[in-house]
C-alpha cells in the first residue's frame, strides 16, 4: 500500500511538473496574430487557416462568448495578448469600443471599400459580414403573403400563430433596439406588446426549432435569421429539407424602412502587440475572396459590394436593409431588453 | 479565497436601477423556476439514484455488474445536448409529451444528474454491515421496511451529498434551461450581464442565488449536526445479495432500465444515428488532437483536484473547528454559481495580479513575461478547482466519516501517528470514495463549458466547446461526434471505478 501511495504521489509530481511546463505560452515572436472571436471556429477558423498558409503569420485563436472575451480583454488590461476581437454582433464591438478596447481603424486602406453603416463612426471597427432577420410563413396556411412591415405581426388575425425563440437571444434584442431606433421607445413597446400576445407558444428553442414549428404546423409564422432556412433547406437531412419546403421566407419592411440587418464585425485592440499583422488580417478578412466564402459557407451577405453572393441569395434579388442604424445597436440593447421583460417576451 | 470575497464584495457596489427593474418584473419568475428546479430535480434524482443503487446492492438478477456500471453513464450525457436531442426526437413524433417547459427541464437535467446520488448512495450501501440487516429482520422487517428505515437513513450523508450536488449544478445551468424556454435566475444572470451590459448586477445576483444555497445547506447540515454517521459494529461481514424470485427479477431490471434507457440508451443511439449518416464532421487528426486535449486537461485537473480535496477534508477531520474549516465550507459551494461567474471572479484578481507584475518587471528591467497565471492552464485548472472542489470534497468527507474516530484511536493508542493511519486504514477503506470522486470530476470536466472556453489558452480547442460551438449554431447533427467521444472518454473512468466497486464486493 504504501507503494502504491507513493507511486500515486510521484505521478501527481510528474503531472504537475508537466503542467507547470505547458504553462508557459509560446513567448511573442514577431509573426503571429492573437484573435478573441465570438464567432464559432466553424465559421471562422477555415478563413484563417487561409491566411496563415498565405502569409506566414501564425494565427493564434480563442472562441467564446463575445461578453466574456470582452471581460477577459478588460481584465487583461496593457498586458492582454489579444490584437483582435470578433464579435456576431454590432451592439457587442460598440460595447468594446466604449470600454476603450479597441484602436483605431482610420488608415486602414480597405476600409474605403466597404460602404459607411458598416464601419463604425469612430472607425473603431468593421463589419465582416450581414445577417438579416426576418420571417417565414406557412405555405400551406397563408396563401398569399400580405405581411409587408414587422408591424403587421401586432395585427389580431395573427393571435396564436406566431413562434420566436426567447428573448435572451441576441438577435431578438437587436431587433427590438432597431424597431426603438426606428419609432421610438413608446411605440415599439405597444407594437411588441401586441406581437407578444399572438405568440403560439412560450418562447423556446433556436431559430431553426421554430422553422420546424411552422412546418408542423404548430404556427403560422416565424421570426428568424435568414440563412436558418437557407441551411435547412440545403441541409443533407430530408427531415430537415422536408420542413424548410414548407415555408416561405419573406423580407420584411422593403417599402418602409428595410429589413433588419445585423453583422459580424471585427476591431484591433487597443494594447495589441502585432499591430502590423492584425492590419494584415482585417485587409484579408475583408478581400473579396474571403467575403465571397460567408455566402458559400454559412448564407450570410458579405459586406463588399464587389463580392459575389451565393446563387440562392442571388435568386431573392436585392433585399433593402435597415443599415442606417446598426451603429446604434448596441446603445439601444439594454433598452431593449428592459422593454421585453416589460411585455413578458420570454 | 479571493474569487469568493470579490463575489461577496460586490454586494457593497452601489445597487444602480436595474435592480428595480428587475424585481418588479422578472424576479419572482426566476426564484420560482429556479426553487421548483432545484427541488424538482433534487427529488428526481433522489428516487432515481436511491432506488437504482438499491436494488443493484441488495438483489441478485441477471446482467446485474453491467446495469451496475451502465447506471452511471447518463453522467457524462452534457444536459444541453440530451435536452436537445431530445427536442429533436420528439418533433419527429407528435404523440409524445412537450418538454420546453419546467418539468421537461427538470426531467432532462434529473436524466443526466441521478448517477451523482446512484454513486454515492451505492457506495454507502455496500459499505453497511450484514449485522444491522440481520437485526432488521429478526424485527421482521420486509425487504421495502429495510430500505426505507435502515439504509437510507443510513447513508443519509451521501445521499444528501448527491441531491445537493445535483440540486446545485441544476440551478447554475444555463444551456438547458435556456433551450427549454425556462427562465431561471441563472438566465437572469446572463440577461443583465450580456443583454443589458451590467456586470455588477449580475454579480450582486449571483451573491444572492449563493446565499440562499448557503441557507439550504446550512440547515441540511445543522439538522444532523450532533449524528455521526459511522458504525460502531463495522466488521468484515458484508451483505450477500439477495436471491429473489424470476418475476421479481424481471420487475428489478425494468426498474433499472429505465433511467437507462431515457438517459443513456435512447440519446445516445440517436446521436449515433446523426453521426453516422447526417453529420458533415469528419474523424480527422484534429478531432483526435481535441479528443487528446480534452482528456489529458481532465485527468490533470481531476487529479490535481482530488489531491487538494484529500488535504483538505483532513484538515477538517483533524481540527474540525479551525478557521480553515469555515472558509472550505464556503468554498466547496461554488458548484452553485454558474460558470461564466466564476471564470470572471478568478480572472478578475489573477489578471490585475498579472499586471502588477509585469509593470514591476517593465519599470524595473523594461521586460514583459506576458500574462503568468490568468493567460495559461493555470487559471483554468484553478477555477475548475472552484467549481469542483466541492464535488471531489465532499465525496471523499462522506466516505471519510463512516470510519469511525474510534478507528483513529485505536490505531494511536497502537502507536500509530496521523501518517500511518493515512496509509494504512484511511486510504484503502477510502478508495472507493477517492475513485468516485475522481470520476464525477473527471466526467464533469469533459463535458464542462462555459469555464474551459472563456479561460482557455490560445488554440486548445476541447469536446465539450466544440460540441457546444456547433450545437448551439443549430448544427447538433454534426456535433454528434464531439458529443460521442465526451460519453465514451467518460466510459474509461466508468470502467475503472465500477471494477473497483465491485472487487471489493465479489471478494467477500
Amino acid at each position: 500500500m504504501q507503494n502504491t501511495r507513493f507511486l500515486k504521489n510521484y505521478k501527481a509530481l510528474q503531472v504537475i511538473l508537466i503542467l507547470i511546463f505547458t504553462i508557459y505560452p509560446s513567448i511573442t515572436n514577431a509573426s503571429e496574430v492573437n484573435v478573441y472571436s465570438g464567432r464559432k471556429a466553424k465559421l471562422i477558423k477555415p478563413l484563417l487557416d487561409q491566411f496563415q498558409n498565405q502569409t506566414g503569420i501564425k494565427v493564434n485563436l480563442v472562441t467564446a462568448k463575445s461578453d466574456a472575451l470582452i471581460k477577459r480583454i478588460e481584465s487583461e488590461g496593457k498586458s492582454s495578448p489579444a490584437d483582435i476581437l470578433i464579435t456576431v454582433d454590432a451592439g457587442r464591438l460598440d460595447r468594446a469600443k466604449k470600454m476603450d478596447l479597441l484602436q483605431s481603424l482610420s488608415n486602414l486602406p480597405v476600409i474605403k471599400d466597404i460602404p459607411k453603416h458598416y464601419i463604425d463612426k469612430d472607425n473603431k471597427w468593421v463589419a465582416l459580414s450581414k445577417r438579416i432577420r426576418t420571417i417565414v410563413f406557412s405555405k400551406e396556411n397563408i396563401k398569399n403573403n400580405y405581411i409587408k412591415d414587422f408591424a403587421d405581426l401586432a395585427n389580431e388575425e395573427w393571435n396564436q400563430r406566431i413562434c420566436v425563440r426567447s428573448s435572451n437571444n441576441i438577435y431578438n434584442q437587436s431587433l427590438v433596439a432597431s424597431l426603438i431606433a426606428n419609432y421610438g421607445e413608446k411605440n415599439t413597446e405597444k407594437l411588441i406588446k401586441r406581437v407578444v400576445e399572438n405568440f403560439a407558444r412560450k418562447p423556446s428553442g433556436n431559430d431553426r426549432s421554430q422553422i420546424k414549428a411552422v412546418a408542423k404546423n404548430e404556427c403560422d409564422i416565424a421570426i428568424v435569421n435568414h440563412y436558418y432556412y437557407l441551411i435547412m433547406l440545403q441541409s443533407n437531412d430530408a427531415d430537415q429539407r422536408e420542413d424548410a419546403n414548407k415555408v416561405s421566407l419573406t423580407f420584411l419592411n422593403q417599402e418602409s424602412t428595410g429589413a433588419h440587418v445585423n453583422v459580424s464585425g471585427i476591431g484591433i485592440t487597443k494594447y495589441s502587440k502585432n499591430l502590423e499583422n492584425a492590419r494584415k488580417l482585417i485587409t484579408f478578412l475583408l478581400n473579396k475572396k474571403s467575403q465571397e466564402w460567408y455566402a458559400a459557407v454559412n448564407y450570410e451577405y458579405p459586406v463588399l459590394e464587389s463580392a459575389k453572393t451565393n446563387e440562392l441569395l442571388e435568386s431573392w434579388g436585392k433585399v433593402i436593409l435597415d443599415e442606417k442604424n446598426i451603429n446604434q445597436l448596441g446603445d439601444l440593447n439594454s433598452r431593449a431588453v428592459k422593454l421585453m421583460d416589460r411585455v413578458g417576451w420570454k | 479565497m479571493v474569487p469568493f470575497i470579490f463575489l461577496a464584495s460586490s454586494i457593497f457596489f452601489p445597487f444602480n436601477d436595474n435592480w428595480i427593474h428587475i424585481i418588479d418584473n422578472v424576479l419572482y419568475d426566476y426564484f420560482f423556476n429556479s426553487l421548483v428546479l432545484a427541488l424538482g430535480v433534487g427529488f428526481c434524482t433522489f428516487i432515481m439514484g436511491t432506488v437504482t443503487a438499491w436494488l443493484t446492492s441488495t438483489f441478485h438478477f441477471p446482467f446485474r455488474k453491467l446495469i451496475s456500471w451502465l447506471l452511471l453513464m447518463p453522467l457524462s450525457m452534457p444536459a444541453y445536448i440530451i435536452a436537445i436531442t431530445y427536442v429533436g426526437i420528439i418533433d419527429s413524433f407528435s404523440f409524445l409529451p412537450d418538454i420546453r417547459n419546467l418539468p421537461g427541464a427538470i426531467f432532462m437535467i434529473s436524466l443526466v444528474l441521478y448517477p451523482y446520488v446512484y454513486i454515492l448512495a451505492r457506495g454507502a450501501f455496500l459499505e453497511q454491515s450484514k449485522e444491522l440487516y440481520e437485526n432488521a429482520q429478526i424485527l421482521s422487517a420486509s425487504q421495502l421496511q429495510i430500505f426505507l428505515k435502515v439504509s437510507i437513513p443510513m447513508a443519509r450523508p451521501s445521499i444528501i451529498l448527491g441531491v445537493t450536488l445535483a440540486a446545485m449544478e441544476a440551478l447554475a445551468d444555463f444551456g438547458t434551461v435556456e433551450f427549454l424556454g425556462v427562465p431561471t435566475f441563472t438566465t437572469g444572470i446572463f440577461r443583465t450581464w450580456f443583454g443589458m451590459n451590467d456586470t455588477v448586477t449580475a454579480i450582486q445576483m449571483s451573491s444572492l442565488l449563493l446565499t440562499i444555497v448557503f441557507v439550504f445547506v446550512f440547515i441540511e447540515q445543522y439538522s444532523r449536526k450532533k449524528v455521526r454517521y459511522d458504525e460502531n459494529i463495522k466488521t468484515q461481514s458484508k451483505l450477500n445479495y439477495k436471491i429473489i424470485s424470476n418475476k421479481n427479477k424481471f420487475i428489478v431490471i425494468t426498474i433499472c432500465l429505465l433511467p437507462l434507457t431515457f438517459g443513456f440508451i435512447i440519446p445516445f443511439v440517436q446521436l449515433i444515428y446523426w453521426s453516422f449518416f447526417l453529420s458533415n464532421e469528419t474523424w480527422d487528426n484534429e478531432f483526435f488532437q481535441i479528443v487528446n486535449n480534452s482528456i489529458f486537461l481532465a485527468f490533470c485537473s481531476a487529479l490535481i483536484i482530488l489531491i487538494i480535496s484529500v488535504l483538505v477534508t483532513y484538515v477538517k477531520r483533524l481540527n474540525p473547528n479551525s478557521i480553515t474549516n469555515k472558509f472550505m465550507q464556503i468554498i466547496t459551494l461554488g458548484y452553485a454559481i454558474p460558470g461564466p461567474v466564476v471564470a470572471i471572479a478568478v480572472l478578475i484578481p489573477f489578471a490585475t495580479f498579472d499586471n502588477f507584475i509585469n509593470q514591476v518587471l517593465i519599470s524595473k528591467f523594461n521586460y514583459s513575461i506576458g500574462l503568468i497565471f490568468s493567460g495559461t492552464f493555470f487559471i483554468l485548472i484553478f477555477a475548475y478547482c472552484i467549481r469542483f472542489l466541492t464535488v471531489s470534497s465532499r465525496t471523499i468527507k462522506s466516505g471519510l466519516d463512516s470510519i469511525s474516530l474510534a478507528t483513529d484511536d485505536a490505531a494511536k493508542t497502537l502507536g500509530a501517528n496521523t501518517q500511518t493511519i493515512l496509509k494504512k486504514i484511511h486510504f484503502p477503506m477510502l478508495k472507493t470514495s477517492l475513485l468516485s470522486g475522481f470520476l464525477i470530476v473527471f466526467i464533469d470536466i469533459m463535458k464542462e463549458l462555459p469555464l474551459t472556453s472563456i479561460l482557455r489558452p490560445f488554440n486548445f480547442n476541447t469536446l465539450s466547446v466544440k460540441a457546444f460551438e456547433l450545437a448551439s449554431d443549430e448544427k447538433i447533427v454534426d456535433a454528434s461526434n464531439a458529443a460521442i467521444m465526451i460519453v465514451l472518454a467518460g466510459i474509461i473512468p466508468v470502467v475503472l471505478i465500477t471494477k473497483n466497486i465491485l472487487g471489493k464486493r465479489n471478494k467477500v
